[in-house]
């Protein structure tokens, strides 16, 4: 065990010292017997289910393969990766990625920190708003993405009318079918669901912050917007990268929402990585193709999770308990 | 999970004068999540030609032929059969592997662990729909495609969640605890699932919770891996009534509010494990 993880779990324990650590011998030990039974069950699924397939996505990248028989596997080098290169469409599906991660994310994190701040004053009702921000978060991304796409339905959906109804009139119309607006709404959609979660982070960060600070600014005078911007939010720096970390990473993983409403459409305008390597493996029989594209996908996790992972120290885990 | 505490401990509550101006606000952007769903709701007792004359009214005339037109005809009984069959095999196998090997990686040192545990965040961070074509041909090699059986494992490799989680919580117990056990001449199994599992039941709750919303809601790894749709869970099922589009939004609302029941209750039931789960450090979802 690491020095952190026993400073860690010390004081808890209410002993003065640092536990010393186990005898040296012990801890040289490989994995066997009792500890093996406790971890290999675990870990055998966890490898034979999430890693041999992660490995098989990486390998197959680098074949033609159509997906039918494994006697049609042709390695074919970097061939799928310079295809790439000339895949107009695999472009756009990028840069709609970088739209999910860029603009859903801002807005989450904006959104979630200012509800926040406001939500953290206990006052009547300030419970009950928390606890309806969250319930996106718990909904199947299927019925998300029905229930709008009958909402904002051109014909018979709501919206239409009530834009009318409201004097807004002029910007009814077509929704998920506009390539100008379908992504938009797609994004939005993306915070509507989550943004309840990084709230909750903000709030219980903000529960642990050292109250005696907050006192001397309003001591001082400040007001309440005052003491947001320069006393509140400068403590919530941490978690605001963590945040935007963890938003960012959670929007890689969008997929059913845009499958279901517009399968990437109209015309690719709402097209991401993981839609576009669906249709090619599916649908265009190109597997190999289709996990070229999932590689990238994945590099991106990778190159994010990299941050995620070396914040994710037991002693820094310690704000959000 | 302090939040609900702290706050009720340390202030009272008041009506914020000042503050009035905020309520149409928040209300505002309650209501794009409440109108939705309530909105499905009402419609699943509408009639169909209800539903398209006045699609913004509440049932006139409430109806459960909707309800009762899909249990008759409709498939979906057996979807939700599956849904629940496979979510309550693979969230017992998930918290029941999590918790041991937490255990594992809380209580022995063994050469390369913190290595092995790193490795595990991995699969926090994997999009799931970056595996499913690989893993769809990897359990074809497995003759699991097809079968509750290839869902059910795949769900069993979901375990980190839960293994950092617990691994936490049993860091947290005093090692006093186990050592006195020790003493007593506990075995290990005797340790874990008498005396820390006990201790971990909120972990454990949340852990569970957590898995009940995913896998129940889990779309792209049903889609790709089940084919017959006798054997479909709810997720897949919802979206063969897709493009019926204007001659049965009743009953199409109603199979989504049935979809949706069960996460809902959960959370209702549940919020104070769900909200902790999402500050253990809940990156899925």
């Amino acid at each position: 065990m690491s020095p952190t993880e026993t400073s860690r779990s010390a004081p808890r324990a209410g002993t003065a010292a640092p536990p010393p650590a186990r005898p040296a011998p012990r801890a040289r030990r490989s994995l066997r017997g009792w500890a093996s039974g406790f971890i290999v069950p675990a870990y055998g699924f966890y490898l034979i289910f999430l890693i041999v397939p992660l490995i098989l996505t990486m390998v197959l990248s680098f074949t033609n393969w159509d997906g039918f028989s494994w006697s049609q596997i042709h390695f074919n080098g970097v061939e799928n990766y310079r295809d790439l290169l000339k895949d107009q469409v695999f472009h756009q599906a990028l840069v709609h990625n970088v739209w999910f991660v860029v603009g859903s994310v801002l807005i989450k994190t904006v959104l979630a920190l200012v509800l926040a701040l406001l939500l953290y004053r206990a006052f009547a009702g300030s419970r009950f708003f928390q606890g309806v921000y969250l319930v996106p978060a718990v909904l199947s991304l299927v019925v998300v993405g029905l229930v709008f796409e009958f909402l904002l339905d051109p014909n018979n959906g709501l919206i239409n009318p009530l834009l009318h109804h409201i004097g807004l009139g002029h910007f009814a119309g077509v929704w998920f079918g506009n390539p100008h607006r379908a992504l938009p709404i797609l994004v939005l959609l993306d915070v509507w669901v989550a943004f309840g979660i990084y709230m909750f982070i903000f709030l219980s960060s903000l529960a642990s912050l050292p109250k005696d600070v907050s006192e001397a600014a309003k001591v001082d005078g400040a007001s309440a917007v005052q003491e947001a911007i320069h006393v509140t939010i400068p403590q919530l720096r941490d978690t605001i990268r963590l945040v935007l970390l963890l938003a960012a990473i959670d929007s890689l993983k969008v997929f059913a929402t845009v499958f279901v409403t517009t399968g990437g459409g109209p015309n690719h305008s709402t097209e991401v990585l993981s839609t576009w390597a669906y249709f090619q493996a599916f649908t265009n029989n190109r597997v190999g193709y289709g996990n070229a594209i999932l590689v990238v996908l994945l590099l991106v996790t990778f190159v994010l999770s990299f941050f995620y992972a070396r914040r994710l120290r037991p002693s820094r885990r310690g704000g959000t308990r | 999970m302090t939040t609900a505490t702290t706050t009720r401990a340390n202030r009272t509550r008041r009506f914020p004068y000042r503050m009035i101006w905020l309520y149409p606000l928040l209300a505002l952007l309650a209501l794009t999540i409440l109108f939705p769903l309530a909105w499905m709701f009402y419609s699943a007792f509408k009639t169909n030609s209800a539903v398209l004359a006045n699609p913004f009214s509440f049932p006139l005339h409430p109806t459960l032929a909707n309800f009762r037109a899909l249990l008759s005809e409709g498939e979906l009984p057996f979807w939700l059969r599956n849904s629940a069959l496979v979510t309550a095999v693979s969230v017992v196998l998930v918290v029941g592997l999590s918790a041991a090997a937490a255990y594992g990686f809380s209580t022995f040192e063994f050469r390369g662990k913190n290595l092995l545990f790193a490795f595990l965040i991995l699969g926090l961070m994997i999009p799931p729909q970056a595996l499913v074509i690989a893993g769809f041909k990897w359990l074809s090699i497995l003759h699991l495609t097809d079968s509750f059986g290839g869902l059910i494992f795949t769900y069993c490799s979901w375990t980190p969640f839960g293994i950092l989680v617990l691994r936490n919580f049993f860091d947290s117990i005093p090692k006093d605890l186990r050592e006195a056990a020790t003493i007593d001449g506990a075995s290990h199994f005797t340790i874990f699932w008498r005396v820390l599992l006990p201790l971990a039941r909120p972990a454990v709750s949340t852990i569970a919770i957590f898995n009940v919303v995913w896998i129940w809601n889990d779309f792209i790894y049903p889609l790709v891996y089940l084919q017959s749709q006798d054997k479909y869970t709810v997720p897949v099922g919802v979206l063969q009534f897709q493009g019926r589009s204007t001659s049965a939004i009743g009953e199409q609302m109603a199979v989504l509010a049935v979809a949706t029941a069960v996460p809902l209750l959960v959370y209702f039931l549940f919020r104070r494990h769900f909200v902790r789960g999402v500050l253990e450090g809940a990156v899925k979802g």
